[in-house]
């Protein structure tokens, strides 16, 4: 719970390596871009625990860095420290195994991010954001620069221990799984369930965070209400026009070997485009 | 002079404010807070946290929450304090430009990460070279210019040029445009999702893709309850299958293609 206590986990990563982790954690989403949102941050806060782990392994060292710069990670980010810790574990395990399944890390890591953000938007942003606002904002209504101080405390003060205990426990619940999963062989079966949770939450991320609807109607020939596409799309198909899209972006990527900077300008360019001409809202 | 030196100062903490991303997500960026800095370094505290506290209810409900683009209340709230402490007409006025500004504070954040990939491709071109030293230097520098540099730019120059020149800027961007780059900008996660698919799917896998999708398309599941579900199902599937292996062994092994 503390950052003062000394005991050692299970793996390879020390208290000591853990806190140098979590300094670089709190950059998690400094560097947040398109396509891979917080995937820089994540891969930087793992470099000094990726040169330990791969000390002595040059080619699978730049293989994990490689590895994480080009996987999507988005998590709230009080809450991150549970996939990194799960990840380093994962990455122990991969140094040591040389029949690792490295998509094993990708499923995990996707699986955990969908539900974690869920908990973690609601506690923080929802909740404790909105409690922090309520408490300080007839002081700060007043002028009283008190309020936006304790806004910061009332905020920042759990969120920065839950990193600490998310990125702890993730690694010790990761090396320990891990360590019973390499006696009795269940490696496969938590790589099988990592790829189908993982590709669920995609479906399901599809469905909620890529806004795409259509704005056309259809004229109504007996001269009343034209009818809107977008309706007929809710009502039978409802997010049709996202999951066309990412599949759309699937085939560009996966089978055209489409570069993902120009495809992110293009669908820029496009949703613009086709905005301005009333097409998409 | 005196305006120059404002602008500047005004640039600065409409800059730091938005590293909000870099120092741990940690509420800087929200108007409450980035109202009253401004006002701290412009000299007058009261009206700053008065107009940031105004505006946070304002924006209480827009939080910049998954991928989409959401208007940026604190920008507004920095640049709006910034103004009616610069022209001394007080708390009332000093609102009236927070929602354009916060359009503009929103579709920058859109640049900011495309600025954000360069540096993001850079690194990950170093760390090919196992240079871990480059890598680190780079998320550093991106993270400053991409975010600290077009911020400051934004509360610079908008101090700097004025109210009436911002309101002109802003008035002179077709709203078609405006909303426009806001639908653009909703596409692209699109692409996130996509790269992960292409990572984890192959032909046996993607009716969970499928499923993941319609559960929350059509019956409105939340995320959480998918991937529980999916949880779940999974581990009745390696149930089952574990079942069946220890039956094969005793059994012939010639019925195993129920699925």
């Amino acid at each position: 719970m503390t950052m003062s206590s000394n005991e050692t986990t299970t793996g390879k990563l020390t208290d000591a390596d853990l806190r140098q982790i979590y300094g670089r954690y709190v950059h998690l989403n400094g560097m947040n871009d398109y396509p891979g949102q917080m995937h820089a941050g994540f891969t930087y806060a793992m470099i000094p625990a990726l040169k330990k782990i791969y000390a002595d392994n040059k080619e699978k060292r730049v293989e994990a860095y490689t590895r994480h710069m080009s996987e999507y990670f988005n998590v709230t980010p009080y809450v991150g420290g549970l996939p990194l810790g799960v990840v380093l574990a994962m990455e122990e395990q991969n140094a040591q195994d040389p029949d690792f399944d490295t998509s094993t890390i990708t499923g995990i890591k996707t699986a955990l991010m969908g539900p974690l953000s869920a908990i973690g938007d609601t506690v923080f942003h929802a909740t404790l954001r909105v409690i922090a606002t309520a408490v300080v904002i007839s002081m700060a209504s007043a002028g009283n620069i008190a309020g936006p101080i304790l806004f910061m405390l009332i905020f920042n003060i759990p969120q920065l221990i839950t990193r600490w205990v998310t990125l702890k426990s993730g690694y010790r619940m990761g090396t320990k799984l891990l360590e019973q999963a390499e006696s009795s062989g269940i490696m496969e079966k938590i790589s099988y369930a990592a790829s189908v949770i993982g590709l669920a939450a995609i479906g399901a991320m599809t469905a909620f965070n890529v806004n795409l609807t259509t704005a056309l109607t259809i004229p109504n020939a007996a001269g009343g209400d034209p009818t809107m596409v977008q309706a007929l799309f809710d009502t039978v198909c409802p997010k049709i026009l996202p999951l066309c899209l990412v599949l759309l972006c699937y085939w560009l990527i996966g089978k055209k070997k489409v570069n993902v900077v120009p495809l992110l300008l293009g669908l820029l360019i496009v949703g613009v485009a086709l905005s301005m001409l009333g097409i998409i809202a | 002079m005196l305006m120059l030196i404002q602008a500047l100062l005004a640039g600065l903490v409409v800059g730091i404010s938005k590293m909000d991303y870099f120092f741990g997500y940690n509420m800087l960026n929200r108007p409450i807070v980035e109202g009253a800095l401004m006002g701290l370094v412009l000299g007058d505290p009261v009206t700053g946290t008065i107009i940031g506290a105004t505006l946070e209810i304002v924006f209480l409900g827009s939080f910049p929450v998954g991928a989409a683009v959401s208007p940026d209340g604190g920008t507004a709230a920095g640049v709006s304090t910034a103004f009616a402490i610069i022209t001394g007409a007080g708390a009332a006025v000093g609102t009236a430009f927070a929602v354009p500004l916060a359009l503009l504070g929103g579709f920058a954040f859109v640049l900011c990460k495309f600025i954000n990939n360069a540096f993001a491709e850079a690194m990950k071109a170093q760390l090919a070279k196992d240079n871990d030293k480059a890598a680190r230097a780079l998320f550093w520098a991106g993270s400053w210019i991409g975010t600290f540099g077009l911020y400051f730019l934004i509360g610079f120059l908008g101090v700097f040029f004025g109210s009436s020149a911002l309101e002109a800027a802003v008035a002179a961007i077709p709203t078609q445009v405006i909303n426009g780059l806001a639908s653009g900008g909703n596409l692209l996660p699109a692409v996130g999702f996509a790269l992960l698919l292409t990572m984890i799917m192959d032909k046996k896998l993607a009716p969970w893709f499928f499923i993941g999708f319609i559960l929350a398309a059509y019956l409105q599941l939340p995320v959480i309850a998918v991937t529980l579900l999916a949880t779940f199902a999974v581990a009745l599937i390696i149930f089952a299958r574990d079942e069946k292996t220890s039956a094969a062994s005793t059994v012939d092994m010639g019925d195993d293609n129920e699925f």
